[in-house]
């Protein structure tokens, strides 16, 4: 049962999948401007000879259809065509910048649950207080607010202003950026055993993961609190409190234990939606990820680069989907019908 | 006054619907928000004191004071004007988008959840892959391939946004199909197309209004993204993203951002009152506390 629930569901996913590299042919096919204008000079789209030997170089000659056979194969082999703008191969790019990006988000994840279960909590145990309208205002502002413009306000406050945390960027701007072995500025500058990068790199991430963390806390500290209302009102509790157990134990032993599955489910599901926002964060706060190199290929026409990135953040959700469908296959045998 | 609140209280279980959405607090604020900026897009020649484009270098970037009250921007225009008269950008192609949005993904959804079998299969699996592609990144791809502007940036946002509307849309086909009235029509000899106009429309229009509601909110936010990012309105045009893309490395002129982006922050937090406001109305099962 299990095994065929499973199977399903990978099926699906690579689906998916194939349907993922068929947008991103067909995103770089709808292009209606001249596709070799980006990559020559103005004087060479000009000359037919050259014309005719890119076309022939890129296989921009052959039937559509046999372009896309090709491009899948590329795909499938790893190779995701050259960037423009950085003259390297894309896959070479992601592998640099992937990293920076993951790692912002995951500390925005930590942010949103350290902050949002604790409120979420609270929210749910003093159920309709102030702390209660502060969380309902806090999720509503955060989910009402550009991200881009929170990061803004929050360098004009705490960097020029305060001057408590320091501007954008990974680092400090004399110190380099250490030998790429995991790709996590922070834990390669451990590796390092180089102590000032260290905590350049961690005074320069708490900033950027508190605005992108802000962004899903809201989700985090709502669902938090739903999950245990409801799981409070339940019969086992009611008997907890009945045997005379304090509070503490009723909340923290019986009630949020099973509170916190739904939280699990919406906080994985939501790191889809923090690596596009991790886009933005990037580009506000000069992060070294896909994000902001995404933006800047984008702005330049460099399909290549954009297409990867898009592609490879598609991958990444659909991975994530499926864990969680499996997560929940494995947790709640009623789903694995359906 | 406590009698005539005691009255209230009792009787809101069978009030009608006008008076319903009276004490429907998130209704009531969400339609002042959002009705606010409408009647600011409209009134913007009349309520703007300056041009929101005319160059004025002998005052660039002057601090929020009684002649401009928002402050100017590097070319010395007035952002109070300009924010005004972004009204007229930013909303318009928000409302635009989800429309769009909203009338092919439902045509798309209504087609797959009736037709059911290989059509609905192939549906489905279109709007799962384009499901997986976070929005932002696919809008910036397909933007930059159709080249940049507001008008592709917008049709980006269209092409990225349907299937959300088809999946719910087909959902609420196969729930309504499932009713018994349904059944007895289709018994009776009804045609498809009464069954759809009669049951299918009426049954689904509420939560898909709803959603296209709260949708108009992130459609603000992310037609300023993409303005934001260079590839949606370009300045001089006093869109709000671009406005705040204007401002942002100007730490010390710290108008130049902050007003578009509590423009933004109003208008999206208005749309996403107005929603929920609808969602209590409409599904009152839903009803969350």
């Amino acid at each position: 049962m299990l095994l065929s629930y499973l199977a399903r569901r990978l099926g699906l996913a690579l689906i998916a999948l194939f349907g993922v590299v068929v947008v991103a042919f067909l995103v770089a096919h709808m292009v209606p401007a001249d596709p070799l204008a980006a990559v020559l000079s103005e004087h060479a789209t000009k000359d037919p000879a050259i014309r005719e030997a890119y076309m022939k170089r890129w296989g921009l000659d052959r039937p559509v259809p046999e372009q896309f056979v090709r491009y899948l194969a590329n795909v499938l082999r790893g190779d995701l065509g050259e960037s423009f703008t950085t003259r390297r191969p894309v896959v070479q790019d992601l592998r640099q910048f992937l990293p920076g990006t993951v790692e912002l988000a995951m500390a925005a994840l930590v942010v949103s649950v350290v902050f949002g279960v604790p409120l979420g909590i609270w929210a749910a145990v003093r159920h309709n207080s102030w702390v209660d309208h502060l969380t309902r205002v806090l999720s509503l502002v955060g989910a009402a607010s550009p991200i881009f413009w929170t990061g803004l306000i929050a360098l004009h406050i705490f960097y020029y202003r305060l001057e408590w945390a320091p501007g954008p960027g990974r680092l400090d701007t004399h110190l380099q950026m250490p030998v790429a072995v995991t790709g996590f500025t922070l834990v390669d500058s451990l590796i390092a055993g180089d102590g000032e990068r260290f905590a350049s790199a961690l005074r320069h991430t708490i900033l950027p993961a508190l605005v992108l963390g802000w962004f899903i806390m809201g989700i985090v500290s709502r669902t938090m609190r739903a999950a245990l209302l409801e799981v409070l009102a339940a019969d086992y509790v009611r008997t907890a409190r009945a045997k005379g157990l304090g509070e503490a134990v009723v909340v923290g032993g019986h009630a949020l234990r099973n509170a916190l599955i739904p939280v699990v489910t919406v906080t994985g599901l939501n790191f889809a939606s923090l690596l596009s926002g991790a886009v933005l964060t990037e580009t506000v706060f000069a992060w070294p990820g896909i994000g902001r190199y995404a933006v800047t290929a984008a702005v330049r026409l460099d399909y290549p680069a954009i297409l990867g990135v898009t592609m490879i953040t598609a991958i990444v959700y659909l991975a994530v989907n499926f864990l969680v469908d499996v997560l929940y296959g494995v947790l709640d045998p009623r789903i694995r019908v359906a | 006054m406590t009698a005539v609140a005691h009255a209230e209280e009792i009787a809101t279980p069978r009030a009608t619907p006008a008076s319903s959405l009276r004490g429907n607090r998130a209704f009531v604020i969400g339609t002042v928000i959002v009705g606010a900026w409408l009647a600011t897009a409209l009134a913007a020649p009349l309520i703007a004191p300056q041009s929101p484009v005319d160059v004025d270098v002998m005052n660039r970037l002057q601090a929020p004071s009684p002649g401009h009250l928002f402050g100017t921007d590097e070319a010395g225009r007035d952002n109070f004007s300009r924010i005004v008269y972004g009204a007229r950008i930013t909303i318009p192609a928000a409302l635009g988008v989800i429309l769009i949005a909203t009338l092919v993904g439902s045509a798309v959804g209504a087609v797959a959840g009736y037709a059911g079998g290989r059509v609905d299969e192939i549906l489905m699996r279109v709007v799962d892959v384009v499901l997986a592609f976070p929005s932002i990144l696919l809008a910036m791809a397909i933007t930059a391939a159709l080249g940049l502007g507001l008008k592709h940036a917008m049709l980006a946002m269209i092409l990225v946004w349907w299937p959300e509307f088809a999946r719910l849309m087909r959902g609420q086909v196969l729930v309504t199909n499932t009713n018994d009235y349904v059944t007895s029509a289709r018994a009776l000899g009804a045609q498809t197309w009464r069954i759809v106009g009669l049951h299918v429309i009426p049954n689904a229009f509420p939560p898909i209004l709803v959603k296209a509601t709260l949708d108009i909110g992130n459609a603000i936010i992310l037609t300023a993204a993409l303005s934001f990012i260079g590839l949606g309105a370009v300045p001089p045009e006093p869109e709000w993203g671009a406005m705040i893309a204007a401002g942002r490395a100007k730490f010390e002129y710290w108008w130049a951002a902050t007003f578009p982006g509590l423009a933004i922050l109003s208008v999206v937090l208005g749309f996403n009152f107005l929603g929920d406001g609808l969602q209590d109305w409409l599904n009152p099962r839903l009803r969350h506390d």
